[in-house]
């Protein structure tokens, strides 16, 4: 089933938690998709997203370029004009995510990659590899080719850069536990532990354990400080 | 309070707890971390060589995660780990100024029984840090301030 991703950019509360900078990755693309006339409402139009012989928008893929570019003029498919050149000079002019010089892997990916599965699979070797960056920007270009690909949403939303916050919470500092731990931690190795100030509320092999017996004390609503002594 | 150029740097202050085990050589940091919802702290390692979060799979467990079908790897130095890549806040809590919750992405691994890490990508990138080892004190405020 795909995923209307137009609806979560123009609804007023977006139906998955976006933040402020995936919210606006996605109208980027919206406004991206709406200028190279992509009919994302139309899903008869599979040729658009297919990486099928009938595939010939910018994205073309390396093998039968002419045979598609024929195949498209016979069905007078002439909604689609933009150029790989004013594909780029959109995304130098708009979208400020994507950086102006085009790396290696972003033309790889623009020129090549002409199914969204190919692309999570590359994705996944940069993400395997510790290219972040690249994977990031990949997944940007992605959201872009593929709007519809909730699997591309997904992965951009989850390793895209986090909010920060500022809440009221405080911590007591610790120290009492923290000296109780350079004590005594030597004995309790391979145990979860539960400390209030230097008192050890309770030990056990697993955390869920520990909750059972620390939660029936008196800790008067504070968070319990738990911690997993490693063995040696 | 930490400043920079005659700006805030690193404004909010927490104490860190290292541990030098004798039988490594290597030092490590940790920081008092919280989950909003949750009634549980439990300490976290710096360690900016780690892309990701990694919670131990008790506390991804106690969290609500439930482990799915593995498909991302992480190299560690515990071996190569399977797992998925998700996304949870979690609060470094201050002892000065406001504590910041940082919308993190964690590496959920079943195999993974180790300590809790705080890796670049996933949280450290978000934040600006600094230690001091005189006070064992640790200094951190958001980058967007």
């Amino acid at each position: 089933m795909n995923i209307d991703i137009f609806s979560l950019a123009n609804s007023k509360q977006p139906s998955l938690s976006l933040n402020k900078h995936q919210f606006d990755s996605v109208r980027r693309n919206q406004k991206f998709s709406e200028r190279l006339n992509f009919s994302h409402k139309s899903e008869k139009l599979g040729y658009w997203y297919s990486p099928s012989k009938k595939c010939n928008d910018l994205f073309h893929t390396s093998n039968n370029t002419s045979n598609n570019r024929r195949g498209s003029s016979s069905k007078g498919l002439r909604r689609n004009p933009v150029t790989t050149r004013q594909f780029y000079s959109y995304c130098d002019s708009n979208n400020p995510v994507i950086p102006r010089q085009f790396s290696d892997n972003d033309k790889y990916f623009i020129h090549r990659v002409a199914d969204p599965l190919l692309l999570l699979e590359h994705v996944k070797n940069l993400l395997q590899q510790g290219n972040i960056n690249n994977a990031r920007r990949t997944l940007e270009l992605g959201s872009i080719r593929y709007p519809w690909s909730r699997q591309i949403l997904k992965l951009m939303m989850a390793i895209a850069p986090g909010q920060v916050l500022r809440t009221g919470e405080k911590t007591s500092g610790r120290k009492k536990e923290f000296k109780w731990i350079r004590e005594h931690g030597d004995k309790y190795r391979g145990q979860w532990v539960a400390l209030d100030g230097d008192d050890l509320i309770g030990f056990a092999p697993t955390l869920k354990n520990l909750l059972a017996k620390a939660s029936s004390g008196d800790q008067q609503g504070r968070p319990i400080f738990v911690h997993y002594l490693m063995p040696e | 309070m930490l400043k920079l150029n005659e700006e805030p740097f690193a404004p909010y202050v927490a104490n860190y707890y290292d541990e030098n085990k004798p039988y490594s050589s290597q030092t490590s940091i940790f920081v008092e971390i919280a989950f909003p919802g949750k009634s549980i702290t439990t300490l976290a390692r710096l360690d900016p060589a780690t892309p990701w979060v990694v919670l131990n799979s008790e506390i991804a467990e106690n969290l609500g995660f439930c482990f799915k079908e593995a498909k991302t790897k992480l190299y560690t130095i515990g071996g190569v780990m399977e797992g998925t890549l998700e996304r949870q806040p979690i609060e470094l809590l201050a002892l000065e100024g406001p504590s910041l919750t940082i919308e993190a992405t964690i590496f959920v691994c079943k195999e993974w029984q180790r300590e809790c890490f705080l890796g670049y990508s996933g949280f450290l990138e978000r934040i600006r840090f600094a230690v001091d080892p005189l006070t064992q004190h640790f200094y951190f405020g958001s980058i967007t301030e």
